[in-house]
């Protein structure tokens, strides 16, 4: 595919970096051309028009593990990895015409050397064509991303079967973490929020990361979660609320309604359907029963875990087979009250599959008495 | 870390900065990467954590810096950082971009680390400013980084008791037939008890023999992700970050009885570890380090090879321990030594060391794990 697009754009090569940030789409280039998992600073392919590919790596643990992915062509350069890249270039005579790159993935000093280095070089940005490749998911990615929700499902179920009781943010993520590695997820990224929200702030606006919070979770108040295992290289997330001890009548509502606007935003998940539609038909269910619309209402998860965003000022079309986070919080207008609901699915002509099986059912903890926020 | 002595140190660090290299402002640039120096620039001047995508920070002579995220759970969750302003955008560029040109129409030299910040971002603010040369000021912060105050040096020891439950935690939970992947989580399970931030845990499992050694070197775990078997050894780096300061503790154990190959690169390892602890002493070069550590092990009768430690702190690799780095040690530095020693016959030794605080006298280990060879 590297190739077909190097003929297309016109190119010699093509210069793709990895590093270990999670986020938008622009991190996945390199583990989608590579397979190999970047954890330490950052890595580079470099695939050659009609030849073999080089890479370009740091260190011997990486270098195995590239060796075992079959590569021939690997450069070990310690941190010296701009250096190692226009030695490659230069050694396979790629020293004049297009090279296709990711605008937003390439450090300012690395873009500078290389262009100083090497004038007779253009960089073209190709983020766009090379992301149109990835937004059409092999069988394999559809099943390694449908693996990846179930863990997450088992994670949150997980939690379900301990006895929360004097629990802190911290101990929570750490067990929701653990779960999750020790099936095997290669990362873990687990946000979390426990409390009523008050006036001025949004029900899940304060999801955070928890390490080190020793915050209790108290009697009344709701755990929203956001459990999101990596598992082969394929995000999935889900989102729940657990109310600890009974949930209010208020809580029931809203969860009534999150669900409901899931089913509504899900249902418009075929291909071609707009990012756009779909906000904007979640933000109007929503709107319809006297809830605040949200800014976002997840996005299309893969190699990375925010591909696009479903954003109401998004144009972004939907393709056949793409797995998306479906995820709305439905809060009481003066945000007094609020549930984080959502889960994967994957797009299709009937709309959206269920890559989960959890029967979204609202599942409170109950917890022993005198407990209180510290 | 909430300590406004740290936050009005480094502010004040960042003014010398600006006023040294005559910059108009400071673009810092944070992301979830570990590695190199330049990585811990943005949390050290800011004290935010990026483990999502990217969060940025604009610094302006005479002015409180401003914050510059892409969601409000973000600045909520920075809300016990350094900065107080903030604003968020989906796209940040558009932010600075913002904030610059409410504070001036023209920009001769602005601050920022080159190595983190995106190409894409630097072009639209050479576009948006023409002329403007955009200074890589990671050395000079760095120079700043290296004196560790109180409160980070006790971040630093706290993670080093988190790195030694994550070793307990192996001795304790550890058995054959278990995979590297459920080794590394153990571990990770552990330190994030009790509030470790992250972990960097590198694992490797395998027969180690001096003629036909099958013990690999130490990688992320998911990558091969190996069983393990009676007469394994298991090598580990186990690497937390706790508030934003990592420390590291490398071990290898065996799985049942340990060979005789594996006791004998032990005791090595550790003759010369303690023959480098003479090196740790503040003002001595960094590099002498690596030289006595490259002495002792061809006195042995051993293949000295790289690496054999690094300095950490907001990064974990600030610098490299060789023998040709000429900085000076300092008090409050930490270094972590883990020699790597092999023979003409084996790719990779056996994996030791742990984390050392610089200190007026010398050093003081940060772990209470001893050296013995352990068996799980």
């Amino acid at each position: 595919m590297a190739n077909g697009l190097m003929k297309q754009e016109n190119l010699s090569a093509l210069l793709i970096i990895g590093n270990g940030s999670v986020g938008g789409r622009e991190y996945g280039y390199y583990r989608y051309f590579v397979n190999n998992r970047v954890y330490y600073h950052m890595q580079a392919f470099i695939a050659v028009v009609d030849d073999y590919p080089s890479i370009c790596c740091g260190s011997a643990t990486h270098l195995n593990a590239l060796k075992a992915l079959n590569f021939n062509d690997i450069h070990m350069v310690g941190d010296q990895l701009i250096e190692g890249i226009i030695m490659i270039l230069k050694t396979r005579s790629i020293e004049r015409g297009r090279i296709g790159f990711c605008l937003n993935q390439m450090p300012t000093s690395w873009y500078d050397t290389l262009t100083s280095e090497m004038p007779g070089l253009t960089l073209i940005d190709v983020s766009g064509p090379l992301y149109a490749l990835r937004a059409i998911r092999s069988i394999e990615e559809q099943e390694l991303v449908q693996h990846s929700a179930l863990l997450a499902e088992k994670a949150y179920q997980n939690i379900l079967r301990h006895d929360l009781a004097g629990t802190t943010e911290n101990a929570l993520a750490a067990e929701i973490g653990y779960f999750m590695k020790y099936s095997g997820a290669e990362e873990a990224l687990t946000r979390i929020a426990v409390g009523q929200p008050g006036a001025e702030k949004e029900p899940c606006g304060y999801l955070h990361h928890a390490a080190n919070s020793r915050r209790v979770l108290a009697q009344g108040e709701c755990a929203y979660l956001e459990i999101a295992p990596k598992l082969e290289g394929y995000w999935a997330q889900i989102c729940r609320t657990i109310p600890i001890g009974e949930p209010t009548e208020t809580t029931r509502q809203l969860f009534r309604i999150a669900r409901e606007c899931l089913d509504r935003g899900a249902s418009l998940l075929r291909p071609g359907t707009t990012a756009q539609r779909v906000a904007q038909a979640m933000s109007d269910c929503l709107q319809a029963h006297g809830c605040p619309a949200n800014q976002c209402y997840g996005g299309v998860c893969g190699i990375d875990l925010l591909e696009l965003p479903i954003i109401e000022n998004s144009s972004a079309e939907l393709v056949d087979g793409m797995s998306v986070v479906v995820k709305v919080e439905a809060a009481r207008s003066d945000n007094q009250a609020g549930v984080w609901l959502g889960e994967v699915y994957q797009v299709s002509p009937s709309g959206g599959i269920r890559l989960d099986s959890d029967d979204r059912s609202l599942i409170s903890m109950p917890v022993k008495e005198g407990i209180h926020c510290e | 870390m909430n300590n406004a002595e740290d936050r009005a140190l480094r502010f004040q660090a960042v003014r010398q900065i600006m006023s040294q290299a005559a910059l108009d402002a400071i673009v810092v640039v944070g992301n979830g990467c570990v590695g190199i120096n330049a990585y811990g620039c943005f949390r050290y001047l800011t004290d935010i954590r990026v483990f999502y995508h990217i969060a940025s920070a604009v610094f302006l002579p005479g002015k409180e810096p401003i914050g510059v995220v892409d969601s409000k759970s973000t600045q909520i969750a920075a809300k016990d950082s350094f900065i107080r302003e903030f604003r968020v955008g989906a796209d940040q560029s558009d932010e600075i971009l913002k904030i610059l040109k409410e504070n001036g129409s023209e920009y001769k030299r602005i601050g920022t680390c080159l190595d983190i910040l995106p190409y894409s971002w630097a072009k639209r603010i050479r576009e948006a400013f023409p002329g403007v040369v955009l200074t890589d000021i990671s050395k000079d912060l760095f120079q700043v980084r290296n004196h560790h105050t109180q409160e980070e040096i006790n971040r630093i020891t706290h993670c080093g008791r988190l790195a030694d439950a994550g070793y307990e935690a192996v001795i304790a939970h550890v058995k054959s037939g278990m995979t590297e992947q459920q080794i590394a989580a153990e571990i990770d399970h552990a330190t994030e008890k009790l509030g470790a931030e992250y972990n960097f845990t590198l694992i490797s499992n395998g027969r180690f023999s001096l003629k036909d050694n099958q013990l690999p070197c130490i990688r992320a775990a998911t990558m091969f992700n190996q069983t393990v078997e009676v007469g394994d050894s298991i090598a580990m780096e186990i690497t937390p970050r706790y508030e934003g300061y990592w420390a590291q503790l490398v071990r290898t154990v065996s799985v049942g009885p340990a060979n005789e190959d594996l006791k004998r690169m032990h005791m090595v390892c550790n003759d010369v570890i303690r023959e480098a602890l003479q090196e740790l002493h503040p003002g001595n070069r960094i590099g002498n380090i690596a030289k006595r550590i490259r002495e002792t092990t061809e006195e042995r009768g051993y293949l000295f090879s790289l690496p054999c430690g690094h300095v950490c702190g907001q990064d974990l690799n600030e610098e490299r321990i060789s023998p040709n780095n000429d900085r000076p040690l300092e008090v409050g530095m930490v270094v972590i030594l883990h020699p790597s020693i092999t023979t003409p016959s084996i790719k990779n030794g056996i994996f030791w060391g742990q984390t050392y605080l610089i200190t007026q006298n010398g050093y003081k280990c940060l772990m209470q794990a001893d050296d013995t060879l352990k068996s799980v």
